[in-house]
């Protein structure tokens, strides 16, 4: 009665006596499924699992569609900083970037770092801009970054034709002419456009020289894409490529390029718009004083420069 | 609890679920129910092909009919064999065949030889056979229902209307037997 008390049910020799040949058991299990398959129309092959499955697929969708919107919006939107939306803006733009061809990539940094400055600039306008620092610390990291990845992607990948026009484009208009002036003409407070003005003293300046050098140890690259640039732009004017400095002719500010890092000068930075009206005194050579903090009324500028 | 009762429940909700349209919880049921079938539509028939034929009725009864089914009107698996019991019935109505327990030993014997040419699982099938042969109706019922579908007493006792004290009486007694006559 062992067998009783454990399983209650047949001994297995007897049981496997009455148990259906593997071969029925098998060709009536696909006539089985077939004629169920039958009756459900097809739906019969997506059980719950499968339901369940395609309803978190759905939903997965909805949330990447509505998230997708919502980041396209706020690309286009241009949102600030302080945008509870701006971390959507950031996606669209990491996005872009992942799927962007790697010669579009440089130009495309570039205009991400277009944005930074422009933010900084915002925050900066802002009467409260001292209680958003650390906002402006980390974008003044993302600029960083942005530009470096920049230099870096371009030294790759060199810009040629369209993509080269538009990095040209995005290294002088991006930056206007006000916004230079301003910048020349304001204290030592961060009021400028980075990565090509700078700050002066205090805020943000340790990320602006972390900017600075990047530039420099890319600056034969910087000097290069500088240099194929005047030829390029409309008018092809008032460009002057040599020793000392460099400028691009979009009319409204020039780039200048570093050529050295001046050792122990504390104003280096990236290289900086200036207005127009200061490309020819730029032009007429660098004589080094230019790296001085406070000569130029609060905007710093490369005191060297590296042509082609 | 009692595991048939486990069972059962668990039988319940694949059928809930296949009704619903879940193919899985179709093909996990065939793959329950079908030995149990198929044995107790052996025990009855004597027949390997006829067990086969009404084997596969069952199931094509199971697909058309399982739109209807509903937890309110009682378990799935009382209300399945009830559908196996059914298509058996329109069996014999039908071919006006005898069922197993009343099958002459001549007869059955010849026919064991046929269709099971494997001599130790012949001799199996013949014990029990005499076996089946030996038990009174409400016995073989019993045995049928308890041991070769594996049904709760539960479900048995909703199925043929009796208590499940009585049921379990009853199969401590065909315990007995069978231990007696077909070993452990």
């Amino acid at each position: 009665m062992n067998w009783f008390t454990r399983n209650n049910t047949l001994p297995r020799r007897i049981k496997a006596t009455l148990a259906p040949e593997r071969r029925f058991a098998a060709d009536a299990k696909k006539r089985y499924l077939s004629l169920y398959d039958a009756a459900h129309g097809g739906a019969a092959g997506h059980g719950v699992g499968w339901r369940v499955a395609w309803r978190s697929a759905g939903a997965a969708a909805a949330i990447l569609a509505t998230v997708a919107a919502t980041s396209a919006f706020a690309d286009v939107r241009n949102v600030p900083p302080t945008n509870m939306l701006y971390p959507l803006k950031r996606l669209a733009e990491s996005v872009q970037l992942a799927v962007a061809p790697a010669a579009a990539k440089p130009t495309l940094e570039l205009s991400f770092a277009a944005r930074r400055a422009e933010e900084i600039n915002a925050i900066a306008a802002n009467p409260d801009a001292a209680a958003y620092a650390p906002l402006v610390k980390k974008l003044t990291k993302n600029l960083d970054a942005e530009v470096s990845s920049s230099l870096a992607d371009e030294a790759r990948t060199p810009l040629k034709g369209e993509a080269l026009l538009k990095f040209c484009s995005f290294m002088g208009p991006a930056f206007s002419e006000e916004q230079a002036t301003a910048t020349a003409t304001s204290s030592a407070t961060v009021t400028s456009t980075p990565p090509f003005l700078l700050s002066g003293e205090g805020n943000g300046r340790d990320e602006q020289v972390s900017v600075g050098e990047r530039v420099a140890a890319n600056q034969g690259l910087f000097a290069r894409v500088a240099g194929d640039c005047p030829s390029l732009m409309p008018g092809g004017a008032t460009t002057s490529v040599g020793e000392g400095h460099g400028s691009f002719p979009h009319g409204r500010g020039s780039v200048y390029l570093p050529q050295d890092t001046p050792s122990g000068s504390a104003s280096f930075s990236a290289p900086s718009i200036v207005p127009a009206g200061d490309v020819s005194s730029g032009a007429s050579g660098n004589d080094g004083a230019s790296g001085k903090d406070g000569g130029d009324g609060g905007r710093h500028s490369f005191s060297g420069f590296s042509g082609r | 609890m009692e595991r048939n009762n486990v069972t059962s429940d668990r039988l319940t909700k694949l059928a809930l679920r296949m009704k619903k349209g879940d193919r899985r919880a179709a093909e996990a049921l065939y793959d329950d129910l079908l030995p149990k079938v198929y044995g107790f539509l052996f025990v009855r028939t004597g027949t390997r092909e006829i067990a086969e034929d009404l084997a596969q009725d069952v199931f094509v009864k199971l697909v058309e009919k399982i739109g209807m089914f509903s937890e309110d009107r009682g378990r799935f698996t009382v209300w399945f064999w009830q559908i196996t019991r059914n298509v058996l019935i329109d069996h014999y109505r039908e071919k006006k065949e005898t069922p197993f327990s009343v099958f002459e030993d001549e007869a059955v014997e010849g026919m064991a030889v046929t269709e099971m040419p494997d001599i130790e699982k012949r001799m199996r099938y013949g014990t029990l056979r005499e076996f089946v042969a030996g038990l009174r109706e409400d016995e073989r019922e019993l045995f049928e229902l308890r041991y070769v579908a594996e049904m709760s007493y539960k479900d048995i006792a909703a199925m043929l209307g009796r208590s499940e004290g009585s049921l379990r009486v009853a199969a401590m007694r065909l315990k007995e037997k069978i231990h007696k006559e077909l070993g452990s």
